[in-house]
């Protein structure tokens, strides 16, 4: 019997780094998000760096999408 | 191509394997999607019925041997292969009765590891491989998945609490159907090729196929609509139970759970580890739940849920080993096990309508003080 501990650990610090890190991302994305939508509806304009902030979680987030799609579908290896 | 009696059963019932298999797990990719209104509970189970069905024909590269090393794949006979899918199928019925969640691959393998224990005694057994490649992972899959989780709810807490309320809830419904959408294609692109296996092999032990040969298109076909058939479905019993049984989700916990099942089952599949998606995906409902302050775990749905764990490979081993011997003695004991499933199976699927769970129960648990719906309101 072998038990591939090396690998498990790897699996707990990948899933650790992208599962926590995508997660934090999209709700630093949020915020910022939110921050603007109370500044637009209070007729103030947007801050720059909220809205900045936004596109880039978000565009973060799509990215680890599609790394996921890429992970999944065997065609694009 | 002649086909024996014996085999077009076993493709049957791999086929019913497979429909099982999608039922009981549309619940870990949509459980918590459901439970926040991310998605309607239908257009859910579709979503991820399509998904799956997609995953089935992107993924086609069958495993070499049916049971993974677990057991000595020269004793594995047709007999015992269907005695295996026998075992499986109707554990995944009774846990699919009490709503609880449990592996479908694990049930798979105590059905194989039964049925060849019985046949060809238990030195055909690897169990050092065993409690590698199942005791191992079914340990860990729910500690990873719910660290992971429980991490990432409490951050999302912490980081989005002045937040507005409403783009907070909106903006993670919409992060949650990208999350299970991605559940949903890994587990079409693992799951369905579990069956289209099952079926070539068994296509070539019998002859009708040649050594080596790839799935015939009607293989990926039939298993692909089988497991999205049955995710369709829906296992409401066991999406209720998991979306609304463990703990009260909110919107932001759901994310940080799907996000937490995603990462740990790409990472496992990657990195040469593999985990069960049904313990991956209740480890991380669970740490949802311990994650955001004062949330409520109900320990006893965890702890009947780690029970039923525990009795997978065993049970589905039982019935498994009784199913193959029986079928060893000829198409007429395969017959009568093919029967006596069947009847056990119309007698669960009666039992539950008794008391049935469907879409529009699904996020009513009970004990838990659930908003009247508008009907009864008046």
């Amino acid at each position: 019997m072998h038990i591939d501990w090396t690998a498990l650990a790897q699996v707990a610090l990948a899933s650790l780094l992208f599962g926590v890190g995508l997660v934090v991302l999209f709700a630093i994305g949020i915020t910022a998000w939110s921050r603007r939508a109370v500044a637009v509806e209070a007729g103030k304009s947007a801050s720059p760096v909220d809205t900045a902030a936004a596109a880039f979680c978000f565009a973060a987030c799509v990215a680890a999408i599609l790394y996921g799609l890429y992970l999944i579908i065997p065609q694009l290896h | 191509m002649d086909l024996s009696f014996l085999v077009v059963v076993v493709i049957v019932t791999a086929l019913v394997f497979d429909f099982t298999n999608g039922f009981h797990d549309t619940a870990n990719a949509m459980a918590t999607s459901i439970a926040t209104g991310a998605l309607r509970p239908k257009v859910a189970v579709a979503l991820s019925a399509v998904l799956n069905l997609v995953g089935a024909f992107v993924s086609t590269e069958v495993a070499k041997t049916i049971s993974s090393g677990l057991v000595d794949d020269a004793k594995i006979t047709v007999p015992i292969i269907f005695g295996g899918l026998v075992g499986a199928i109707l554990w995944n019925l009774l846990t699919w009765y009490v709503g609880l969640p449990s592996s479908s691959s694990h049930a798979l393998f105590g059905g194989l590891i039964g049925a060849t224990w019985i046949a060809a005694g238990s030195g055909a057994v690897h169990f050092g491989t065993v409690v590698q490649k199942i005791i191992v992972p079914a340990v860990a899959a729910p500690i990873v998945a719910g660290v992971v989780a429980t991490i990432g709810t409490y951050l999302v807490y912490t980081i989005t609490a002045r937040a507005r309320k409403k783009t907070v809830d909106d903006g993670f419904r919409v992060g949650q159907i990208a999350s299970a959408s991605l559940v949903s294609l890994a587990h079409g692109t693992g799951d369905a090729q579990k069956t289209m296996g099952i079926i070539t092999l068994v296509l070539i032990t019998s002859g009708s196929l040649a050594h080596g040969s790839r799935p015939p298109l009607w293989v990926i076909f039939a298993a692909g609509l089988a497991i999205a058939a049955g995710t369709y479905l829906g296992g409401w019993r066991i999406i209720r139970t998991m979306g609304k049984g463990l703990t009260e989700i909110e919107s932001p916990q759901g994310f940080a759970a799907e996000s937490s099942s995603t990462a740990v089952l790409l990472a496992s599949s990657h990195l040469g580890f593999p985990l069960s998606t049904t313990q991956v995906c209740s480890g991380s409902i669970l740490g949802a739940g311990l994650g955001k302050r004062l949330a409520e775990v109900r320990w006893t749905v965890a702890g009947r849920m780690a029970l039923a764990w525990l009795f997978t490979l065993p049970a589905a081993a039982l019935v498994g080993a009784l199913a193959g011997r029986v079928a060893n003695s000829g198409n007429l004991g395969v017959a009568i096990i093919a029967i006596a499933a069947a009847a056990a199976g119309l007698g669960l699927y009666a039992a539950a309508r008794r008391k049935p769970v469907t879409s529009s129960n699904v996020n009513e648990y009970p004990g838990t003080p659930t908003p009247a719906p508008a009907a009864t309101a008046a």
